[in-house]
């Protein structure tokens, strides 16, 4: 069953992607759905029958590489961590499916498209279940190709090709750090078999041997996760098709990251440097995500840049070692930041593809359920009380004050910062978008807004899920002694979650939601009579100057500028000097000219000797034989000397 | 038992009961009778492990190595003698009885050569090798009725190759006999087995008869041609028809080469300096020269110097590695050059070729036969997985777990200059400017061509599992 959980995915990509002929367009869409459905189904077998029933399992199929230092088995490792990560994936990857039916209608590559939807379901799945770090890095990459391919889906957009591009080169970085981390791990523990490195893990010399294969792992999962510094390519990934968005760069793929850390927890445990480094990494890049969300008109780079910031969560909950709290916020996370960007494909679908929020407005009475869809998401993404988000997010926040280390109060201020200004470009976005009056042009309104049923039901779903999900399964993620998790992850049951939920004062426990909800009213307040705020803010000249840090933020803190003049161009600067003085010149002089000069001199005076005349070949045999005389008696490096400047004379 | 059927084959010949197609054929079918029988002697007797035999009065010396070279031998020879049934039926001189007789006249001498156990043994065997091969490189000249046989252009080269082989071939023999009188006027000795003998008595301060065995060195690097001594080998070489370049380029190194990987007599560790020296001189020469050289048999010649020096390289750490690397090389290098030789040969039958450039555009006259001419000349140069590579890697291996770190650098640096010229072949042959069709296409017979293509597939699949052949390999040098 779990082989077929896996192999399903890519039969489908393989259906409609190579017989996507035979199939037809409306035939491509239904097929690879039901194949990814019935893969969902088994997701949920296997949850219960490895999560809840507690018997994780590990087989191999076939031994792939043996050498004599490294041997690699094509195998499966499935633990409570695989599955909860696989029905996140595989229930959104069956949403997007479905909602790609009716979101592409029309679309002349149908066939191309629920293929590399299906190739990504499978890489994804593959990554998860890995049993070694080399069968995680075969996902890892097939995860960015496919993220190529789909944000370059209409590859006849000059924009949506340098988007993929930067995409790509960026998790390239990501690639080549995981490489190089796996290359430590190997020379350090001669295997990359998880079982493996954890068993020995605690023999390993802490915090330097380590530190040093952790932190090439860390970057990578930054470059996937789309952390500070390495985040530029999130937003510009947008430029692909909604479901796109919805599935890759909110749901699943960005997850991979943190996934990645939260499967080597057991390493990752001891050391203390990392630990520190992804708490400031994470609390920092949240913050920062957030400011530049609350200045963007993008509804897509909006819901983009809050998924970095609540990955950004997961990363701080990753470094105060909670990491049951941190799979639990990334399966929330999954949930209601997909409906966000479904919902938000379902308006775009409906008014051209008019993604500016400022020209909207006042769709509330036009498209009450998708209204009700984006408001439920918006109220979990914030952390509203008693839905899904609040239960992981808010324990987060509340967690890392409960380390008593300086650097966990460090990540409870920007976390809660964070949560005051999510509520406020989420309602933002809401407030735009469906509550004050019209902006848009007539054509938007005078539309018929029937949404077929494919792109209803998906978003009914997911609605009922990212209400409902973080009550149900509190209890069985991060409830206190839980089972469920049994060896997948490091939970060292310390007194964190105690000191969490108790010895935290009232105040503390109650500053984050409190924040929330004061923006969350002060927001609409602010664009109901938004007339009057501007009329007070005309009246303090000097606020300008501060609106002017606005271009900051909506610019991505220039991130793309400062590559591009300290890194690009004395990159290229530099290889053109490689090339102009270096390649083309000394190595040419010194390689092959250089030698072709040397050996023809040295044939042409050996050759000089070759005459074909018989008496002088018995003279060089004699003189020879002479010589070999010598070697008898003489050390020969001398006598090799001695030859050679004959030679050359 | 095998050398006596041989005399007694000689004698039926020299009646000339027989038509000369028959005698070529019969020739096969014996030296297959003889493998096979080497073969079992090898696989299915324990009695030479750890020990071996003398025979006729400890003359001669038998132990497994012996047969394992022997073994080498007989298969060569009947892989040469299958090229007489190659394409012309008439006229054919590898089926003429007195080329037959001759061949099985220097095999005579060579089987004699591995077995013997005596200087005076060893001396008569190494004449018996040489004297035919002088005979049979200037048996033919050029004739109209000679075609497709790879003769050139030049009636009188074969005459002029023959007469070189001969004078510089008795330089050698004198110099093998006056080491012997060294040796003998030293030691009082002629059975090599004495000799070591008193040798680890007198702990190797006979300064004499280091002088005798630096002889007997030189007289058979010069047999082989190996690089200070290698002038006249592609003179020769190039000088003979193609037919008889295979013969005489091949098989008389085989079982020198062994003879010398098998008594570690004179090559003793004060001694193996000499043929580090010649290793040096060949991979360097070899791999220099043959740059600027345009004549295919020429360039095959400086080819099979570079191998040489290989050969060398081990043999002058064989007192501390198994003869297994050796061997192995011998037989790999037997199997490429063998290939190449025969794939020109079957060129030859439709167009006489002796320049490089006549090889332009080959590509298109017969893909599969240029294929494996490709292939070939990739495993000469080493190229990583085909089998070229490994026995060159084996070597270096051991050379350089010997310390041997100047000679093995110097090898692979010579290797990579060898790789211009093989490489070069492969230009000309896939890329420059062709004169295709300027010669009809190929036809080959069956022999010929099963012969040429178990070879290439046996170099390209070698990487698939080796283990096989070496596990062959390695069973009988347990010792």
């Amino acid at each position: 069953m779990y082989t077929i959980l896996i192999i399903i995915p890519l039969i489908s990509a393989i259906i409609s992607g190579l017989l996507g002929r035979y199939i037809g367009q409306k035939g491509s869409g239904i097929i690879s759905s039901i194949c990814i459905g019935i893969t969902a189904i088994l997701a949920i077998i296997s949850f219960y029958e490895i999560g809840i029933t507690g018997s994780p399992l590990a087989f191999s199929y076939i031994n792939w590489i043996d050498l004599e230092l490294l041997e690699i088995n094509w195998g499966l490792y499935l633990d409570s961590l695989t599955v909860s990560m696989a029905i996140l994936v595989t229930l959104i990857s069956t949403c997007v499916h479905i909602f790609s039916i009716g979101y592409m209608e029309g679309d002349p590559h149908k066939q191309r498209f629920f293929s590399y939807l299906s190739l990504f379901t499978f890489f994804m799945l593959l990554l998860i279940s890995a049993d070694n770090l080399l069968f995680l890095f075969i996902g890892w990459e097939g995860i960015g190709i496919c993220s190529f391919l789909l944000i370059n889906f209409w590859y006849t957009r000059l924009e949506a090709n340098k988007s993929a591009m930067l995409a790509l080169i960026m998790n390239r970085v990501g690639d080549w750090s995981i490489s190089i981390g796996i290359y430590i791990i190997f020379y350090i523990f001669g295997s990359i078999s998880f079982t493996t490195i954890f068993s020995v893990a605690h023999n390993i010399e802490e915090n330097t041997n380590i530190t040093l294969f952790v932190i090439p792992l860390f970057i990578g999962a930054m470059a996937k996760s789309a952390q500070l510094g390495l985040n530029t390519w999130l937003p510009r990934a947008m430029e692909g098709p909604t479901p796109v968005s919805a599935l890759l760069h909110a749901a699943t793929m960005v997850t991979a990251g943190v996934y990645l850390l939260i499967r080597i927890s057991p390493v990752l445990q001891y050391s203390n440097i990392t630990l520190t480094l992804i708490i400031l990494i994470g609390s920092i890049s949240a913050l920062l995500a957030a400011l530049m969300a609350l200045t963007q008109n993008d509804i897509k780079k909006i819901i983009a840049y809050s998924t970095m910031s609540q990955l950004a969560y997961c990363f701080i909950a990753c470094g105060i070692c909670q990491y049951d709290i941190a799979i639990f916020h990334i399966v929330n996370h999954g949930f209601f930041k997909a409906l966000l960007f479904l919902s938000a494909g379902a308006i775009l679908h409906s008014i051209y593809d008019e993604q500016n929020i400022y020209k909207i407005g006042g769709f509330i009475n036009i498209d009450p359920l998708i209204y009700i869809a984006i408001f439920s998401g918006s109220l979990s993404l914030m952390a509203f009380p008693f839905l899904t988000g609040f239960y992981s997010k808010d324990f987060i926040i509340a967690a890392s004050l409960g380390t008593y280390i300086y650097i966990g109060s460090f990540a409870y201020w920007f976390g809660t910062i964070t949560a005051f200004l999510t509520s406020i470009y989420s309602i933002k976005l809401i407030c735009l978008v469906y509550l004050i009056k019209p902006y848009g042009p007539k054509k938007h309104y005078i539309l018929e807004s029937n949404h077929s049923i494919y792109i209803t039901i998906p978003i009914i779903f997911l609605t009922i899920f990212s209400i409902f999900f973080g009550y149900f399964f509190k209890d069985l993620f991060i409830g206190f002694g839980t089972p469920f998790w049994g060896n997948s992850l490091s939970i060292s049951y310390s007194l964190n979650l105690l000191e969490a939920e108790f010895s935290n004062s009232n105040f503390y426990s109650l500053l984050p939601l409190c924040l929330s909800l004061i923006a969350l009213f002060f927001t609409i307040f602010y664009y109901f009579y938004n007339s009057e705020f501007l009329a007070i803010r005309s009246t303090i000249p000097k606020l300008n100057y501060f609106s002017k840090f606005k271009y900051i933020f909506s610019n991505g803190y220039y991130l793309d500028a400062i590559y591009a003049s300290f890194i690009i161009k004395p990159y290229f600067y530099f290889s053109n000097l490689t090339n102009k003085v270096l390649d083309q010149g000394v190595f040419e002089f010194l390689g092959p000219t250089g030698f072709i000069k040397i050996f023809k001199n040295i044939n042409i005076s050996i050759s000089y000797y070759d005459t074909g005349i018989i008496p002088h070949y018995g003279v060089y045999i004699i003189l020879s034989l002479i010589i070999f005389f010598f070697l008898l008696f003489i050390k020969p490096l001398i006598i090799l000397f001695f030859v050679l400047t004959l030679l050359f004379i | 038992m095998l050398t006596i059927s041989i005399i007694l084959f000689i004698i039926i010949l020299s009646f000339k009961i027989l038509k000369p197609v028959y005698i070529n054929r019969i020739s096969i079918l014996i030296s297959i009778y003889c493998s096979i029988i080497l073969l079992t002697i090898i696989f299915n007797t324990n009695v030479f492990y750890n020990y071996g035999i003398s025979i006729y009065n400890s003359l001669g010396y038998i132990s497994i190595n012996q047969i394992i070279g022997q073994l080498i031998v007989w298969f060569t020879i009947t892989l040469v003698l299958l090229l007489g049934e190659s394409g012309k039926t008439r006229k054919n001189i590898l089926r003429s009885s007195e080329y037959t007789l001759i061949i099985l006249l220097s095999i005579l001498g060579m089987n004699f050569l591995l077995i013997s156990n005596d200087l005076v043994t060893m001396s008569l065997a190494i004449e018996l090798i040489s004297f035919p091969l002088y005979i049979s490189a200037s048996l033919y000249k050029n004739d109209e009725i000679y075609e497709g046989l790879g003769f050139n252009k030049n009636n009188l080269s074969g005459i002029y190759a023959g007469l070189k082989y001969l004078l510089i071939g008795s330089l050698g023999s004198v110099f093998i006999l006056l080491g012997s009188v060294f040796i003998y006027g030293d030691t009082g000795l002629t059975n090599i087995t004495n000799i070591i003998e008193l040798l680890n008595i007198f702990n190797n301060k006979l300064e004499i008869y280091k002088i005798g065995s630096t002889l007997i060195i030189v007289g058979l690097l010069l047999k082989l041609g190996c690089a200070p001594f290698h002038n006249w080998a592609p003179d020769v070489y190039d000088g003979v028809p193609t037919i008889v370049t295979t013969w005489i380029s091949i098989v008389p190194k085989i079982p020198f080469l062994i003879f010398l990987s098998l008594h570690p007599l004179f090559i003793y560790p004060l001694l193996s300096n000499l043929t580090l020296f010649s290793s040096f001189c060949s991979l360097i020469i070899g791999s220099i020269m043959g740059l600027l050289i345009f004549r295919i048999k020429r360039l095959l010649a400086y080819s099979s110097i570079v191998h040489l020096g290989f050969i060398l390289l081990s043999i002058s750490c064989i007192y501390y590695i198994n003869t297994f690397t050796t061997i192995f090389y011998i037989v790999v290098y037997v199997i490429t050059s063998i290939n190449i030789f025969f794939i020109l040969n079957s060129i030859n039958l439709s167009k006489n070729i002796e320049l490089l450039s006549e090889l332009k555009g080959f590509v298109y006259n017969n893909k599969l036969l240029s294929f494996s001419l490709i292939i070939s000349f990739f495993s000469l140069a080493g190229i990583p997985p085909f089998l070229g590579f490994y026995s060159k890697y084996f070597i270096l291996l051991d050379s350089f777990n010997l310390e041997y770190y100047f000679i093995t650098f110097i090898s692979l640096l010579c290797s990579v200059i060898s790789c211009v010229y093989y490489l070069r072949i492969i230009k000309i042959i896939n890329f420059d400017d062709n004169i295709y069709m300027n010669y009809k296409s190929i036809h080959l017979n069956e022999t010929i061509s099963i012969v040429i293509s178990f070879f290439t597939f046996l170099t390209l699949t070698f990487v698939l599992n080796g283990n096989l052949i070496f596990n062959l390999f390695n069973t009988p040098f347990i010792i």
